[in-house]
């Protein structure tokens, strides 16, 4: 191990130490937002079980499981962006702008005309439908943007992205027209971008997704610095290119498509949160994919405290807190990128 | 014999656009007879019921479709000439978000403007976002590139949109301003054409000047240079004409894309590149697609009206898919 | 790196800060709430009557509460202004919103520490669960009967049945006058129908609640035609068929916000609304969204001096 290799991994420790302190504070000081004020002592009194009853009921049945579905989508979404961006060697890749999110919204709407309710326990089975959605929107956009000759196209890509997204939209628009006002209204903060999921039954339905694939990402690290480099390279270091881009990109589809299936339609975190993370700790991706879903956490959970606090009485979508921030920042790249 | 073949194409468009204009007259949530429809447009009368349902509710709503179509095809056919971009749309460069943009504010601090102003307001919202976007372009190192100007203009898009829904949920206005997202036709009326004919036709009657300098640019400023053009005055001026067309149609209907876009590629198949010849063309023709889209989103579930953007989306999305991917070697 | 780390240190000390300043003034909220020592947080055991600390999550099931003269410590508040009902606004002051009943605010319930707690179960039902965490919980079904029979049940759970029977008794007793006077004003076999004028649509209101029974049960008038076909609250109708219910009188609701507001002035303006019938008789009667479209006691009782005002003239 040389010298360069040991300074790095030095670095990559420190920003990791700092980020999980944010992450900490931020999701502290989520958890002490709401109707009833609890002091930061009474939050941490009560998580290690020394709270009193009514504390408790706060802490554990409304505030917890909105938090850790945020937790959990922020860190999808930074870490679907991360995969994206890798496999298409193109810095403005993004969940919400290739329209996997409308693709989503797609599978939502066709969830909720089925199943008429997002109570309980069928919750479980609404990812699997969002996934849906979104896969069909992926093999639209691959279809659509591949060139014979050059591969899929970074630019075509992003076109095909935005049309499809507007496409889809306009499909589910009419579907919604048909169900009921609730559920139209329901289907419209969804898509702005609103955290719902409020109930463990929620978090048992998105857990399992992130468990298995961010780990399974991680894994694939060494594959995805060869991606970048090129498909000759990566075929010449004896990874079986085409196979892994497409277990890569299904895995990218169903951690975004999971995610914003509990907190709505939130763009532009896949975007920041890799961009953010490649400058901290440098392109490799055993060391960024930690970084960016730590980043992406934070983003969310601060967006969603931000949204249901500031702006008293009315809580605004978290989504549209990161759109705020998040747009001028794709634009500020886009301007950037030759 | 390129004569000809324009005259033909145009006088079958301006046949289909009155076709379906009738058409639309005809159809509606009352049934009404054909020589009802007939007898209410060369001899109206007052007291009528049938009458009153044609002159007041559904004549002006034709009209204005058909006006806003060709304001709307006009003004897409400007942009992509002189930008040399076939991505470009109204919808596509921030005029409609512009403009929905500051209606959001206008509805949140001044509630209580008379239409005439909201016009003016959604009319500056609308140069707003289209001066952004090109400042952002042509800050950009690469320079403006027609799929760099199209992303910078959505992400843009999706920024204000994001901002207007902020605004319209703080302040409590979802309710007014759902009609400027989807977009409509059914609040158009006499008053609103009183505003709106005078202003889209005064404009409208500019653009074939612009169409010779178009032509020439459109195959390269340096041609167009050679030829003598002011380039970027015709360049200002057609694009100051389509925000104009493109504005105003927004403050009336709300945002509706795609047919800028849509419209003037038809053209250009048809006549060629001569935009003296596709400019007058679009018009009648966006005329057309937004008058049978109009009539579309009546009759699919009635009568509640679909809104009208998802209407022209299914046109229009299949149609920029297939632009986009027959765009290569640009960028 | 450094620069992360001073961003990081503000970052945190920001969020001590704030966290620190606003958890203070809030401690002492839940125990101003408490009326009396007798309710500390450790007491669960329910009281019964009308000294009960009732939690409504339900804006009818609130108004059926102050029809009987008691004002619950905590209500949720109407969808659509974002606040409690109007009509009803004065007799809420100390009253503690819950948020709206499709979002409740269940933070804010707990800390009210109510004795019982009120549902309906068309909007809550699926939650019960979580409201029995909190207190007592009494589920209610608008839909079973008219508000007479929501009111006497209530009426039953705080003791008031009395009550509950004098104002079910007063209030047809003023529907009987105003059903003479309305017959005095627009003659025999009058048809009538009611509208809402919203910023996207034009609504007319069926036989079903809120407006059905009141009109066509309460005050006994005929529907215009095709109103009796409308088995639900509402049907969305074209302006264009608007003539074709030929009604007598029409009673309107224009929604709040400018754009309702817009709507209704060009529907007037129109020469197809000047030619309705009801329009030439002059017998268009404008009401308040508040408090016709609350089906509950008050609501109801309201609308009935709302009319009595309208037809006394």
């Amino acid at each position: 191990m040389n010298q360069q290799e040991i300074a790095r991994k030095k670095r990559v420790m420190h920003v990791g130490i700092w980020l999980i302190l944010i992450c900490v504070c931020v999701i502290l000081y989520s958890l002490h937002t709401g109707s009833i004020r609890l002091s930061p002592y009474e939050v941490l009194r009560t998580l290690v079980g020394l709270g009193s009853e009514d504390d408790s009921l706060v802490l554990f049945e409304y505030r917890l499981p909105r938090i850790v579905i945020t937790i959990l989508a922020g860190m999808g979404l930074g870490i679907s962006g991360a995969i994206l961006q890798g496999l298409y060697r193109n810095s403005l890749a993004d969940p919400g702008v290739l329209g996997l999110h409308a693709g989503a919204a797609f599978g939502l709407v066709v969830f909720v005309s089925f199943f008429r309710s997002l109570e309980g326990m069928i919750s479980l089975v609404l990812p699997l439908f969002t996934f849906a959605g979104a896969v069909l929107v992926a093999v639209l956009i691959v279809l659509l943007a591949y060139d014979r000759h050059k591969g899929v196209l970074p630019i075509r890509l992003i076109l095909v992205g935005i049309a499809l997204a507007a496409g889809f939209s306009a499909i589910t628009l009419f579907l919604s027209l048909r169900l009921d006002e609730g559920t139209y209204a329901f289907a419209a903060r969804w898509l702005a971008g609103n955290v719902w999921g409020r109930e463990w039954a929620n978090v048992l339905a998105l857990l399992p997704w992130i468990v298995l694939l961010v780990p399974y990402t991680w894994l694939q690290s060494k594959v995805l610095d060869a991606l970048m480099l090129g498909d000759e390279v990566a075929t010449g270091i004896g990874a079986p290119v085409q196979r892994k881009r497409f277990l890569l990109m299904g895995t990218a589809v169903a951690l975004a498509s999971v995610s914003v299936s509990m907190a709505g339609g939130v763009g532009f975190i896949g975007l920041a949160a890799p961009h953010l993370a490649r400058r901290l700790v440098g392109p490799l991706h055993q060391y960024m994919l930690p970084i960016a879903g730590m980043i992406g956490v934070v983003i969310l959970v601060a967006a969603d405290t931000i949204g249901r606090s500031i702006f008293q009485p009315n809580a605004i979508p978290a989504g549209v807190v990161v759109a705020a921030v998040g747009a001028p920042y794709f634009l500020y790249l886009l301007a950037k990128t030759k | 014999m390129k004569g000809t073949v324009f005259s033909t194409v145009f006088l079958l468009t301006v046949a289909a656009l009155l076709m379906s204009m009738f058409l639309a007259i005809s159809y509606g949530a009352k049934e009404i007879t054909l020589s009802t429809v007939w007898t209410t447009l060369i001899n109206y009368d007052p007291s009528d019921t049938s009458h009153q349902i044609i002159h007041e509710l559904r004549l002006p709503r034709v009209l204005g479709a058909a006006l806003i179509g060709a304001a709307f095809a006009v003004a897409g056919a400007l942009m992509q000439g002189v930008t040399r971009n076939p991505l470009a749309d109204a919808g596509i460069l921030g005029v409609n978000a512009g403009a929905t943009f500051v209606v959001a504010l206008s509805f949140a601090f001044f509630p209580n403007l008379p239409y005439s102003w909201l016009m003016v307001v959604s009319f500056l919202g609308a140069v707003m976002g289209t001066v952004f976007i090109f400042l952002l372009g042509s800050s950009t190192p690469g320079g403006l590139t027609p799929l760099r100007l199209t992303v910078a203009g959505s992400v843009v898009a999706a920024l204000l949109h994001s901002l207007s829904s902020g605004i319209a949920i703080y302040f409590e206005l979802s309710q007014d301003l759902a009609f400027w997202y989807a977009g409509g036709l059914a609040g158009i009326k006499w008053m609103h054409l009183k505003w709106l004919t005078p202003v889209v036709l005064l404009t409208l009657l500019w653009t074939p000047l612009l169409g010779r300098s178009i032509s020439a640019m459109a195959l390269g400023n340096d041609v167009a240079s050679n030829l003598g053009i002011k380039t970027k005055r015709v360049q200002v001026i057609a694009i100051i004409v389509s925000v104009i067309l493109a504005g105003v149609s927004v403050s009336a209907v709300g945002s509706i894309g795609f047919v800028g876009l849509v419209i003037p590629h038809m053209a250009r198949k048809l006549v060629g590149v001569d935009y003296r010849l596709i400019v007058p063309l679009s018009a009648v023709m966006g005329a057309v697609l937004l008058v049978l889209a109009d009539l579309g989103a009546r009759m699919v579930n009635p009568p509640k009206e679909l809104a009208i953007s998802v209407m022209v989306a299914m046109v229009g999305v299949p149609f920029f898919l297939y632009l986009a991917r027959r765009e290569r070697g640009s960028y | 790196m450094k620069k992360l780390m001073i961003t990081a240190m503000s970052i945190l000390s920001l969020l001590t800060v704030a966290a620190c300043g606003q958890s203070a003034p809030q401690q002492s909220a839940p125990a101003q709430n408490a009326p009396a020592a007798s309710a500390p947080a450790t007491t669960k055991t329910p009281k019964s009557g009308a000294d009960q600390k009732i939690a409504s999550m339900s804006i009818h099931l609130t108004n059926n509460l102050l029809a009987l003269g008691i004002t619950p410590v905590g209500s949720v508040i109407g969808g659509d202004v974002k606040a409690f009902l109007p009509h009803v606004a004065d007799r809420l002051k100390d009253t503690k919103p819950l948020g709206v009943v499709t979002d409740p605010d269940m933070e804010a319930v707990l800390a009210l520490k109510p004795d019982v707690i009120y549902l309906d179960e068309a909007y809550s039902g699926k939650d019960v669960a979580k409201f029995e965490k909190i207190a007592p919980t009494h589920v209610f079904n608008l839909d079973e009967g008219t508000w007479r029979d929501t009111l006497k049940k209530t009426g039953a759970l705080v003791k008031r049945e009395a009550e509950a029977e004098t104002f079910i008794a007063d209030y047809e007793e003023q529907t009987k006058r105003v059903k003479g006077l309305i017959h005095d004003k627009l003659g025999d076999g009058a048809k009538v129908m009611a509208i809402r004028v919203t910023a996207k649509e034009l609504r007319v209101f069926g036989m079903k609640r809120p407006m059905g029974p009141i009109l066509f049960e309460d005050l006994g008038l005929q529907p215009a035609n095709g109103v009796e076909k409308i088995d639900k609250a509402y049907a969305v109708i074209s302006q264009e068929v608007l003539p074709d219910f030929d009604a007598d009188a029409i009673f309107v609701v224009v929604n709040a916000g400018d754009e309702a507001k817009k709507v209704y002035d060009q529907l007037q303006a129109n020469p197809l609304w000047q030619g309705l019938t009801a329009v030439k008789k002059n017998q268009i009667y404008i009401i308040g969204a508040q408090p016709w479209l609350d089906y509950s006691a008050i609501g109801n009782k309201m609308a009935m001096d709302e009319a009595e005002a309208f037809f006394k003239k």
